[in-house]
């Protein structure tokens, strides 16, 4: 059974990165980036165009990240110049929207047909009878180099400081001289890369638009489990999801178990939430 | 390519758009007219279709029945999503009906419907008149003309303006009297219902045989995407997303274009709507722009700021006769009475053993420094505190227990700080929504007139900030409360149309027959409107009586001026004016 969940170990450790990637969107571009995994999804697409068109892998994946995070720049841009000023739902609305287009134009320019893509880091190895993918410890690794990284800038730096009152209020802070667009697209950029990264990680195992690009999902759970706030809880929220969705395919009827894994996400959001609106009584609503 | 679209492929796209059409409404009207953005409105179709497929291969049943069965099994679905809007709200609610959705698509993508692999299927038949694509279309058509038309007559009902209330601000909604709970879950009834009444319709499309790939997320938040695009919450707006979401693939196909292409029209539509900076979610195309009622300028309404309408002129039929004060001839509790209020924000105490009487028919008055906590005591007497340690008692009616639509329906009514009415509604439309109910057109009329507003088929859009705060005002008396707080209602009247005011509100416990608690920062109109005065500080009160007098003790002055204030009986009637050059008081720093 061990070995049965530590399959999850890597999908989890690709939704901890994303989920990081969704918390810095949200903590400075106050939105909830439903399109997170989806300029990755592109690249990644891309990404097997320029090897089958006989270009050398390394090139093809450097390409593939730079095209991520260029189309998380555009995606930042539009935040930045047109909805300074909007509430957090209507930026997740456009966030919605952008997912539906760059969904449907990666459907388009590349089809859904089987692509084959390159494997960045192959092979596993045992650790005590338990079997590990290499892909899945380089993406912890980078997870949690990444989670301490955001803590670290946050908390503790001018930088930090800056991104956190843009998140508060832009427009306040355009006020006090901080050039909020620079920042928030540079937050977009960066986010954009490492998600990039993320996805042609587990590209090979997922395989589908559809599915590549539904891999925000379980990653905004694990980023729920932290109230949107607090990494670490990100982290172990990303694992225990990871750990579920490894395990639940022991259950006999593989249909359900299919119905199942993408019920973990719903179940998670839906009682986390609940469970943090608990205290939420009259006096806060408006 | 082109030429090879035939009249049965415009027949089938044209159910096509009638169903979508169908989503894009049920979507829209949680989103324009609630607030409430639910991502999930193919997860309610979905059951239409599986209820649909269902009865097929057990039943065989007529299509009306059909068609009713699908709305009613999407119900509870929608009741369920509902509850969890009670408790979530914003992109919350978002991120769990997104969940939702893919839960219910790998569902349907595993499971698929009922019998869809089976070799003795049965498949679903129409009924003999409507075999084909066209007329079939022609029923589903009227069928989607008649739910906008319910919807329509529905949104002209107090309880379909409420819907308006909850959207703009919950409190509001509440202040009025209403659940806001019974607002949220009946909109996700009926926009379930819509929704599954849409797969009743995409069942019998294909004959039984949907495709499970029409539930996929993009699909879902595809439409959302249009039916922001469109600013859905109208019938108008639904036809038109329905048209464009079923035939624009067709469209692009025709002339060689993939059909997928045309979800990025969609969401690249949805985005450029959305950064318009409307601050909603809509866009405001023809249908849904609104002009001011003809023969009414868009200027602010002028009062005539001289004189009041004397309080004894002016007799209305239906109540009791005027001229003797209502108080001492109904009761002898008093309108309000607070005993020892106490409320703590943590370790913050913004109110400390405060009492307060208001007798019946009296117009009193609460001023204080800010921070004083007059707000808070308003938020307390309304129900918005979530916990308070004291007695409230209302006519003699304690609250304590009482949820803030409770109280309101007890007979307490304020206004807030922050305007909140909504610029959709007219003037008089906006008023209606607070009686309990029916409404009382000449209540109604009989305060416009009072408080010269402008005439009730005039949009608040149309009406100056000030204004609209005066509509607030009026809106709540039309429930004829027992007690009224006001919240500084005069914030943003100019100066003569505040002292109009102030005189309106001196008259109102003769006129409508209510107590009055005043809050306002302007001590001219509170001194000349009000017979009783209170003075908070720092959630204490400092001074009681009659305003004359309270404006004179020296611990108001020292609220107001801090502690260095001189001990000019003249300089402390205004706060804020302060001793220009009096040594004694640079002598005491």
């Amino acid at each position: 059974m061990l070995n049965q969940a530590a399959t999850g170990l890597f999908p989890g450790g690709i939704y901890c990165l994303i989920g990081i990637c969704l918390l810095l969107v949200y903590r400075v571009g106050a939105v909830v980036n439903f399109s997170q995994a989806l300029a990755g999804t592109f690249a990644a697409f891309a990404v097997t165009s320029l090897t089958s068109d006989g270009l050398p892998t390394w090139f093809a994946i450097t390409a593939g990240l730079l095209l991520g995070a260029a189309i998380a720049v555009v995606q930042g841009m539009v935040m930045a110049r047109y909805l300074i000023e909007a509430s957090v739902l209507v930026r997740t609305g456009v966030s919605i929207a952008m997912a539906v287009t760059l969904f449907s134009l990666s459907l388009v320019i590349f089809g859904d047909n089987p692509r084959n893509f390159p494997v960045i880091l192959g092979g596993k190895f045992s650790v005590g009878g338990i079997e590990l993918q290499t892909a899945a410890i380089l993406a912890w690794a980078l997870a949690i180099v990444c989670g301490i990284a955001l803590g670290l800038t946050l908390s503790r730096t001018r930088l930090g400081i800056v991104l956190r009152a843009i998140a508060h209020s832009a427009p306040t802070a355009e006020t006090l001289g901080v050039r909020t667009s620079r920042y928030v697209v540079g937050v977009w950029a960066v986010a954009g890369l490492i998600t990039t990264f993320a996805v042609i990680l587990i590209a090979p195992a997922t395989g589908s638009v559809d599915a590549m690009g539904l891999l925000v999902g379980p990653a905004v759970a694990a980023v729920l489990l932290g109230g949107f706030r607090r990494i670490w809880l990100t982290v172990l929220g990303a694992l225990g999801i990871g750990l579920a969705e490894g395990v639940t395919p022991m259950i006999s009827n593989t249909q359900l178990a299919q119905v199942c894994d993408s019920a973990v996400p719903f179940v998670v959001i839906a009682a986390v939430l609940f469970w943090s609106q608990r205290k939420v009584s009259v006096g806060d609503i408006r | 390519m082109a030429g090879s679209l035939t009249n049965d492929t415009w027949n089938f796209a044209a159910i096509t758009a009638v169903w979508e059409g169908m989503l894009v409404l049920s979507a829209g009207l949680l989103l324009e007219r609630v607030g409430l953005l639910a991502l999930c409105p193919m997860s309610f179709a979905g059951v239409g279709v599986y209820t649909v497929v269902y009865l097929t291969q057990h039943e065989s049943l007529p299509l009306p029945l059909m068609l009713a069965a699908a709305l009613l099994a999407a119900i509870p679905v929608g009741i369920l999503v509902g509850g969890i809007a009670l408790r979530l709200r914003g992109v919350n609610l978002a991120v769990v009906t997104f969940a939702f959705a893919m839960v219910t698509s790998t569902f349907f993508n595993t499971f698929g419907f009922p019998a869809q692999f089976s070799f003795d299927r049965k498949a679903l038949m129409r009924p003999l008149v409507l075999t084909s694509d066209r007329d079939f279309f022609l029923m589903a058509y009227s069928v989607l003309i008649l739910v906008g038309l319910l919807l329509s007559l529905h949104s002209r009902t107090e309880r379909g303006r409420a819907w308006l209330f909850v959207r703009s601000s919950e409190r509001a909604c509440l202040a009025t009297g209403r659940s806001v709970a019974a607002v949220k879950i009946e909109a996700f009834v009926i926009s379930a219902a819509i929704a599954g009444l849409a797969g009743g319709i995409m069942a019998y499309q294909t004959l039984g045989s949907v495709s499970p790939s029409l539930f996929d997320p993009l699909q879902a938040i595809s439409l959302v995407a249009v039916a922001v695009m469109v600013g859905a919450g109208s019938l108008t707006g639904a036809i038109v997303g329905g048209i464009f979401v079923a035939v624009l693939p067709i469209v692009l196909g025709d002339i060689g274009i993939n059909s997928t292409v045309s979800s990025a029209f969609f969401g690249i539509g949805a985005v450029m709507v959305l950064s318009k900076g409307t601050g909603g979610m809509t866009a405001t195309w023809p249908w849904i722009r609104r002009s001011p009622a003809p023969g009414v300028s868009a200027a602010p309404s002028s009062g005539s700021g001289t004189t009041a309408q004397t309080p004894v002129a002016r007799q209305v039929g239906h109540r009791e006769p005027a001229g003797s004060p209502a108080s001492g001839s109904v009761t002898d509790a008093c309108a309000l009475e607070i005993q020892g209020l106490t409320v703590r924000y943590g370790r913050v105490m913004a109110l400390s053993d405060v009492s307060l009487k208001l007798a019946p028919g009296v117009v009193a008055g609460l001023i204080g420094p800010n921070g004083a906590g007059k707000s808070t005591l308003i938020d307390a007497v309304s129900g918005f505190v979530p916990s308070y340690t004291g007695r409230i008692t209302v006519a003699g009616q304690a609250l304590e227990h009482l949820s803030p639509n409770a109280r309101a329906r007890h007979g307490v009514a304020r206004t807030f700080q922050t305007c909140r009415t909504m610029p959709e509604l007219t003037v008089g439309a906006y008023m209606s929504v607070f009686a309990r109910h029916h409404v009382d057109q000449n209540l109604r009329d009989e305060l416009i007139d009072y408080f010269e507003l402008p005439p009730a088929n005039q949009l608040i859009e149309f009406v100056d900030v000030g204004t609209r705060r005066v509509v607030e005002l009026a809106g709540a008396l039309v429930a004829r409360p027992k007690v009224l707080l006001l919240d500084e209602p005069a914030a943003g009247l100019g100066d003569l149309q505040s002292i109009s005011l102030g005189n309106k509100i001196r008259a109102l416990p003769m006129r409508f027959d209510c107590s009055v608690l005043l809050i306002e920062h302007d001590v001219e109109l509170v001194r000349s409107a009000v017979d009783e005065l209170t003075v908070l500080d720092f959630g204490v009160v400092v001074g009681n009586g009659r305003p004359g007098e309270v404006l004179k003790l020296q611990a108001v002055a020292d609220a107001y001026l801090g502690d260095t204030a001189p001990a000019n009986p003249q300089s402390m009637d205004l706060p804020g004016a302060m001793a220009a050059g009096d040594p004694s008081a640079q002598a005491s720093r």
